[in-house]
Parts: structure tokens; C-alpha cells; sequence
């Protein structure tokens, strides 16, 4: 196997509470994303899940471990090439109202970053962002309109034109359809799908749910409490979850085909979220399993591997 | 029985160049016990349906023609004061966004109790209990002490659990659902679905359902409504309508539902 693109060691990311109390939203996550390979990473608000997708582009330093990007450790590189670093790795915000600004015509915003990076001349950025309008499927005659004037959708097609233009490897995508209608959602979708094929594109795509990542990813993280529960081939995990989170997550994807719909668990209480209980399972709280015993309270479990997958629960099995 | 009859809705705002028509002719009947999905993108008119039902509609649009009867009542002809009593004691509303539709500066007490207590003569300290009993109904853990938190100290899910119970305090008749899960998280989603299906069973609710997604309403729906640039461009049972679309932008719709590889029992 080759050196992963994107490999993130033992990460612990933390805030500091209003009362002084440190809080671990990211605790002990490692992952690693291939080149063009797409790693989804799942879970529901509060399971430490953007802020990893920060700290991977730099806007958040961690607490502990390392991100290497191309076998770069990021902590440890000088600033001058860490600007050199950014191009190959971009980032696309959820809300494509917030993410574009409004004094910027769509052209400008999506030439920005050949500016930044000092990429060709004026004459052939001006070519280089039509050719991009192109790619993501809006009218190069718009380039001189402002956001407003443009749809949510149309909106995300530009954040993302705005992130490839300056060629990158890895694309992080913070929950980027989760603010789109179901129609709009799988119009991006389609297009993530095209362009990962066509540019050979590495993502780390984060979402809340399981239905989102079925048609983008290879492979699939589950995140609760700032951990991974567990990993594996997407297949594998949306066919036959066998941490008793991602069966719940995977339970409450509404399906059309009644058949097709697996019986609803519903899990009791709230999520801890990132005040991480200090011994035990994170998710021991909300736990449904018969087997849930005082060992889950006492020992938190490791993610190890069983069978094609890791997991991390005391009682997880091949099926 | 017909408990919602609304018959060839328009809806209309004036513009410079004439009145536009974002609810154009729509016709929908809900019985009682049974949850009607209305489905379509944003923009096809499914909430601004709701808001004429209601008589919420933004200024300066305005009902052109058609007729809302809820229990043989015509809604669409009543003056704003009657519209006021129907509000909450015949009709219950859920939103999308549970923090914005609660007062942040009052207690979830607070506010079930000026909700019961607009619709009954009821004394205080018998709004306090039945406040209670609705947050209980409602599935809200430790009901009792949740009557003094502020909105701000529940999760997402259970704001919108306890904006469920508001929408109950009138015992209406009709409960529209606008949204009710899109911002939540999917476990807490399905979580607050059940809650609704079963509140429909228990209390005979009629339910309007307001979503985007499909696979929402095959789940919670006996019947479906697709709309579409204003218009109810299809509808039926959801079994009917799932299985033989009729219509090209039902097709569409179904088609953007995402399909998962099939999960072992």
C-alpha cells in the first residue's frame, strides 16, 4: 500500500469551557484518507466531527497528535510552506450563504485563491475560471453577478469551483449538502461523484448521516463523542453496521421501499456530546445492546478490528 | 371524515408587474387519525399551503379564492379574530427550527401554561399540572423539572418535543407538521417521527406533514401530495404514488432519494 495522502495520528483537539473546564471534542482520532479515495466520516452534531475537518485544514490547532499531508507533518513545517501546503488540500463550508462573500462577484470569488497563490496571468485566470464555471455546470456569463443572485445549490457549485481552482488533492467537504434540498442534494452529489473521477480527487466528507455518503464514499468512519466507533469499507458498514450506534444511524435512514427498511432503533437519551465521559464507552449511556454490562461503564473499548473493519465496543462480533 | 377540505387554494401577491401566484388552485382533504404529506422542493409553495391554513400569510399576500373548511368551517372567509381562536384550539403548528419558535427568555413552563391558559379557563395551578402531563405525553424525560428550563438548556430534540406539547396544549384538531425533523440530527429525527405518528393515533390528529423528502413521507404518510410551482401536480395513497408515479417530477423526486445497499435483518 502506498503512503496515505492524508493521515491523521492519536488527534486530540480541545476547547476551553466558559467555566474554565477543558473540553475534548476530538479525543484520540486517527484516521487516513488514499489519494483519490473518498473517506466519509459520520455522526450526529456535537461528535467532534467539524472540528476535525478544521484542525485537518489548519484553522484549529490541535491539542495532541499529528496531521501529515503527503507524509508533511503540519505542526512541524515552516509557514512559508504550509502556504504552499494549503493549495493541495481545500475546504467547502455547509452553508453556501455564509461560506461566499457577498461583496465578491462569483467570478472574483472563484479567481481568488489563483490570486492568493500567484497562479498564471491575469489573461489566463480569467480563461481558467470560465473553465471552472464550466466544470461545476453554471453559465461562464454569470461570472460577473453577486451570490445573492444565485440559488443554494448554484451557491455550492460555486464554493466548490472557488476550491478546485487552484488544483487541489484532497478536498475537505464540511457537511456540503446538508443545507440543500433533496433534489439539490443529489444534483451535488452527482457532481462530487463526477468530479472525484474526472480530477482523481482525495475528500474527507463529513456528514450526519448515512444516507448522504451511500453514493461518494469508499470508505466510512462513524464518529460519537469525539471517537471513531467504528471503520470500514462503506459497504460493509451501510449493509451490516456492527457497532450498536451505527445500526441506529443506519436504522433511521427513512426509505421509500418498506422493505428495504430495517426496524427503527431508538436510542434513549441524549448524546454526551464532547464533555466525554473521563472511563468507559462513550456511547454506554444510550447503549440498547442486551450485552451492555458494567464493563462498558468501567473500560472504554479500543477500536480493534473484527473482521473486515475496526469497532470499538467490548461486544462486537463477526456477523 | 373530511376533517381539512381545502378546495382550489390561491394564494396571491402583488407585484409590479401583477399579482404572482405562489399557491395556485389547490385542492387537499385530510380525516381524522390519518397524516397527509405535502412534498416539494423549496419554493413550490408547501409552506406558504400551511400559512394560508392557518391565516399566517405574510403581508401583503392574500387568499384570491378557494375555500379552507376545517371541520366544515370556512377558514378562508373567517375574520381574524375567530382565525386567532382557531389557532392553537383547532389547529396546532410545528416549525423547522425548535430555538427559534421558543421565547428564549421564558421558561418551557412559562410558555405551556400562557399556551393552555389563552385556550381554557384554567386556574394556575391546574395549568402547571396539565403542563406537566403534556411534557410527559411528549416523551420529555423528567417532565416535571424541565417545566423550569429555559430553551436554551435542552437539546435540539427535545425543544422540539417540547414545542410539540405547545402545539398539543389546545387539544386541536389538526396538527401541521412544517418541517418538523430537517434540523435535527437523524437518530433524534427518527426519534421525533415516532413521537408524531404516535400522537396521531392516540388523540385521532389529523397531520399535515410538510417535507422535502420523499423517503420522510413514505415513512409517516397514508397519503402523499406532490407540489410543484404552486400546484398539486400529483397525489394519492403513498403506496400508489411510490410505486407508479404519474407524473415526471414525482419521478425526479424519487429519484434523489438516496438508495442503501440493503441492511441484514
Amino acid at each position: 500500500m502506498t503512503a496515505p495522502l492524508l493521515a491523521v495520528d492519536r488527534l486530540v483537539c480541545a476547547y476551553r469551557g466558559r467555566d474554565g473546564s477543558t473540553v475534548h471534542a476530538v479525543n484520540d482520532v486517527s484516521l487516513t484518507v488514499q489519494a483519490g479515495e473518498t473517506l466519509a466520516l459520520v455522526g450526529e452534531s456535537g461528535s467532534g466531527k467539524s472540528t476535525l475537518a478544521r484542525a485537518v485544514v489548519g484553522l484549529l490547532r490541535p491539542v495532541a497528535g499529528t496531521i501529515r499531508f503527503d507524509g508533511l507533518d503540519l505542526s512541524a513545517i515552516a509557514r512559508r510552506e504550509l502556504r504552499s501546503l494549503r493549495r493541495r488540500f481545500q475546504i467547502v463550508f455547509q452553508d453556501p450563504f455564509a461560506s461566499l462573500n457577498p461583496r465578491l462577484t462569483a467570478g472574483e470569488t472563484v479567481g481568488e485563491g489563483l490570486e492568493i497563490h500567484a497562479i498564471g496571468t491575469s489573461g489566463t485566470r480569467a480563461e481558467r475560471v470560465a473553465a471552472l464555471f464550466s466544470e461545476v455546470g453554471i453559465d461562464p456569463a454569470r461570472r460577473a453577478d453577486y451570490p445573492h443572485t444565485f440559488s443554494g445549490g448554484e451557491r455550492q457549485r460555486l464554493a466548490l469551483a472557488r476550491a478546485l481552482a487552484v488544483d487541489p488533492e484532497l478536498l475537505v467537504l464540511d457537511e456540503p449538502v446538508s443545507a440543500l434540498d433533496v433534489m439539490v442534494r443529489a444534483e451535488i452529489l452527482e457532481l462530487l461523484a463526477r468530479l472525484q473521477r474526472s480530477r482523481g480527487l482525495a475528500c474527507l466528507f463529513i456528514a450526519h448521516d448515512l444516507a448522504t455518503v451511500a453514493r461518494v464514499a469508499q470508505r466510512i468512519a462513524v464518529m460519537y463523542a469525539g471517537r471513531i466507533v467504528e471503520t470500514g469499507p462503506a459497504t460493509a458498514i451501510l449493509t451490516a453496521p456492527a457497532h450498536p450506534y451505527t445500526m441506529a444511524l443506519r436504522s433511521a435512514v427513512p426509505s421509500i421501499n418498506a422493505a428495504e427498511r430495517p426496524e427503527r432503533i431508538i436510542l434513549r437519551g441524549a448524546s454526551p456530546g464532547p464533555t466525554a465521559v473521563a472511563s468507559g464507552c462513550g456511547f454506554a449511556t444510550r447503549c440498547w445492546w442486551p450485552e451492555r454490562a458494567a464493563r462498558c461503564d468501567a473500560e472504554r473499548p479500543e477500536l480493534r478490528p473484527v473482521g473486515d473493519r475496526a469497532v470499538a465496543c467490548h461486544f462486537s462480533r463477526e456477523s | 371524515m373530511t376533517f381539512l377540505d381545502v378546495a382550489e387554494l390561491r394564494v396571491g401577491f402583488p407585484t409590479r408587474i401583477g399579482w404572482t401566484h405562489p399557491v395556485d388552485g389547490v385542492s387537499l382533504r385530510i380525516g381524522r387519525g390519518e397524516t397527509l404529506a405535502l412534498v416539494g422542493a423549496s419554493g413550490s409553495g408547501k409552506s406558504l399551503t400551511a400559512l394560508a391554513i392557518m391565516g399566517l400569510l405574510p403581508r401583503p399576500g392574500r387568499i384570491l379564492s378557494g375555500s379552507i373548511r376545517l371541520n366544515g368551517e370556512d377558514l378562508a372567509v373567517a375574520p381574524e379574530r375567530r382565525l386567532r381562536e382557531v389557532r392553537g384550539r383547532s389547529i396546532g403548528m410545528v416549525f423547522q427550527d425548535p430555538l427559534a419558535s421558543l421565547n428564549p427568555v421564558r421558561t418551557i413552563g412559562d410558555q405551556l401554561v400562557e399556551t393552555l391558559r389563552a385556550h381554557d379557563t384554567m386556574g394556575a395551578g391546574e395549568a402547571w399540572r396539565e403542563a406537566a402531563r403534556l411534557l410527559e405525553a411528549v416523551g420529555l424525560p423528567d417532565a416535571a423539572a424541565r417545566l423550569h428550563a429555559w430553551p436554551h438548556q435542552l437539546s435540539g430534540g427535545q425543544r422540539q418535543r417540547a414545542l410539540i406539547a405547545i402545539a398539543l396544549a389546545g387539544r386541536p384538531g389538526l396538527l401541521i407538521a412544517d418541517e418538523p425533523t430537517s434540523a435535527l440530527d437523524v437518530t433524534i429525527q427518527a426519534e421525533i417521527l415516532d413521537l408524531l405518528d404516535q400522537l396521531r393515533r392516540d388523540q385521532g390528529l389529523a397531520m399535515l406533514l410538510i417535507t422535502h423528502d420523499l423517503a420522510v413521507a413514505a415513512t409517516q404518510a397514508d397519503r402523499v401530495a406532490v407540489m410543484q410551482a404552486g400546484q398539486i401536480v400529483e397525489s394519492g395513497s403513498v403506496h400508489e404514488v411510490l410505486r407508479h408515479p404519474a407524473h415526471r417530477y414525482t419521478a425526479a423526486l424519487l429519484e434523489a432519494v438516496p438508495h442503501l445497499p440493503r441492511g441484514l435483518p
